[in-house]
């Protein structure tokens, strides 16, 4: 259902293997290079397979009026082509609670 | 309800498929608790939360109350997505201009 996907997904194919790829997503001089995060933007590696999967905690806090800090996770997914080049592909989803940890709260304060 | 607060609503996968049966057809708390294994208090909390959230409207018929998406209720997740499908395209070219500057 359209309406209650979260997640953002965008696949390309890049012109350099993926070890070269590793390096930019991964070395941080390189990244924020090409990724240029917002100000407040703050990102940590939380899990990473070299060459192949690299994944970020992206806190972006104090979003709009009174709003919790925002959470999300920026994953790079690489895999070498037949061109000898990377396709790539880049999934950016919200972290969200897990159910059990909330289902026994109220949660609706406001309507 | 701002974007942190609806990603908390639609954390949990039951509130998830709940949204997903609304999504194709108008039901009530009964018809809606079908293929769940769930209490009728828990579906009922789920609702209230739904609710509570601006995701679903109610709408009463006699003894009755049906459910539907609540399309307005869904404005703030769409301004996330909207700002991050802006914003990574651009990264990405970035990322391409980069690739073509480094050293092998």
């Amino acid at each position: 259902m359209s309406e209650t996907t979260d997640t953002l997904v965008f696949e390309t194919e890049l012109d350099a293997p993926p070890e070269k790829v590793w390096r930019a997503l991964s070395i941080p001089e390189y990244l924020e290079r090409w990724l240029q995060p917002p100000a407040d933007a703050e990102l940590s590696v939380v899990a990473s397979d070299e060459n192949r999967s690299l994944t970020y905690r992206w806190r972006e806090p104090g979003e709009g009026a009174a709003v919790a800090p925002e959470e999300s996770l920026v994953t790079f997914e690489i895999s070498p082509n037949d061109e000898g080049g990377t396709r790539f592909r880049l999934t950016h989803a919200p972290v969200v609670v897990p159910a059990a940890a909330n289902s026994n709260e109220p949660l609706m304060l406001a309507a | 309800m701002n974007e942190a607060e609806i990603f908390k609503v639609l954390a949990d996968p039951t509130r998830r498929a709940i949204l997903e049966r609304l999504a194709a057809a108008e039901l009530t708390a009964t018809d809606l608790r079908e293929g769940f294994a769930i209490s009728q208090p828990a579906m009922s909390q789920h609702i209230a939360v739904l609710k509570g959230a601006g995701l679903i409207q109610e709408k009463r018929e006699g003894r009755f109350a049906r459910y539907r998406v609540d399309p307005a209720g869904f404005a703030p997740l769409h301004g996330w997505l909207g700002k991050y499908r802006a914003f990574w395209p651009s990264r990405i070219d970035n990322l391409k201009d980069l690739l073509r500057e480094m050293d092998q």
